[in-house]
């Protein structure tokens, strides 16, 4: 049995960061700009994927983003920079879902719920067929299938190291669980198709 | 290496665009933190704190009785605020470092500032300020600096919306 495929590079975004980085470093303050741009959402799903509410996962974020601009004398190739920012929002992600601080209650605050790192209801709502579909799928899938696949979905070669870790798996079961989850999702679109045709 | 590479590598495609739809980054993520980047001062070392819990949005207008905790930490310190709107526009904060610590807060939205003294039981107050993306900036006092072995001096919140 083969194991599944590597995903896509996420090429294109990761080039385009390189040049930014690189214009950005040259003396072009608009390349940062660009570089915030360009792989702001790709940290923002990363980040979800270990399961933080909508407003740690901005903080996380920005916190990342700050880093970077303090250590940016550090990264010394170009073409690093989306995979540095990645570990980096990796990690404080990672730490900041361990932190549980309990802060004062105050009785007279209106709570909105907070939309979970699955989506809200409006954005289900509006789904194309197909993606609702596999969101169904998805969500049927494990928890650490779910978080595992997410990451690999926007990463471009993910450290397994680092996501053995935070998963907290052997190393060396990333890859035959990721060809499992895929598998399994597979079968739960299969059920499904099958279900849909039984009552066409 | 593998059989059915190409519609695994679909799948992935997919995968993506379903989380993209789904669960989309808030649209002012990107300004905020192209804000927070140009306030930075890179000038001086300092710690950055992390928000670690905030009761969470104010629905519709705010009103005197609604107010809401935010709280961040660092290595030595937790740092809590509670924000109490007045009118839309204003905000209270009562804010408090556990442990005590006297240290000078500094809170800076673009090119204003506003300043309290942390007094000795690790409280301050910001009777008014407006509303919007502020930042919080704390710094140990001379003498609590002497008495204790801080290696840190300097310390600020990520930029959020007051």
């Amino acid at each position: 049995m083969g194991t599944a495929q590597e995903p896509p590079r996420p090429s294109a975004a990761w080039n385009d960061a390189a040049d930014s980085f690189r214009r950005w470093r040259g003396g072009d303050a608009a390349g940062l700009d660009d570089l915030v741009r360009c792989l702001t959402p790709v940290l923002w799903h990363v980040v979800r994927a270990h399961g933080l509410d909508a407003e740690r996962a901005s903080d996380v974020v920005q916190t990342t983003w700050l880093v970077l601009v303090r250590r940016a004398d550090f990264i010394t190739e170009p073409q690093a920079v989306a995979a540095w920012l990645t570990t980096t929002a990796r990690r404080e992600a990672w730490r900041v879902s361990r932190a549980e601080v309990r802060t004062v209650a105050v009785a007279d605050e209106a709570l909105e719920a907070d939309v979970p790192p699955g989506g809200s209801a409006e954005s289900v709502a509006m789904l194309a067929d197909e993606q609702s579909r596999l969101w169904r799928g998805v969500r049927r899938l494990s928890e650490r299938c779910q978080r595992l696949m997410r990451i690999i979905a926007f990463e471009d070669r993910p450290d397994y190291r680092r996501l053995a870790a935070e998963l907290q798996m052997p190393v060396g079961s990333i890859g035959p669980t990721r060809g499992r989850c895929l598998e399994k999702l597979r079968t739960l679109l299969g059920d499904e198709n099958r279900e849909w045709a039984a009552n066409a | 290496m593998d059989v059915g590479t190409d519609d695994d590598a679909q799948l992935w495609v997919e995968l993506a665009d379903m989380w993209r739809a789904v669960d989309p980054p808030p649209e002012t993520l990107v300004e905020r933190v192209l804000v927070a980047l140009a306030t930075e001062g890179l000038d001086a070392e300092y710690e950055l704190l992390s928000l670690v819990d905030s009761t969470a949005r104010l629905v519709g207008a705010r009103g005197a009785a609604e107010a809401l905790t935010i709280s961040f930490s660092g290595a030595s310190f937790l740092l809590l605020l509670r924000v109490s709107g007045i009118g839309t526009a204003f905000r209270r904060v009562d804010g408090w470092v556990t442990p005590a610590r006297e240290m000078r807060v500094t809170v800076k939205q673009d090119d204003r500032t506003w300043s309290a003294d942390v007094d000795g039981s690790g409280r301050f107050e910001l009777p008014r300020l407006p509303g919007g993306l502020s930042r919080f900036w704390l710094s140990a006092r001379a003498s609590a600096a002497a008495a204790v072995d801080a290696e840190q001096q300097l310390f600020a919140t990520p930029t959020f919306e007051l």
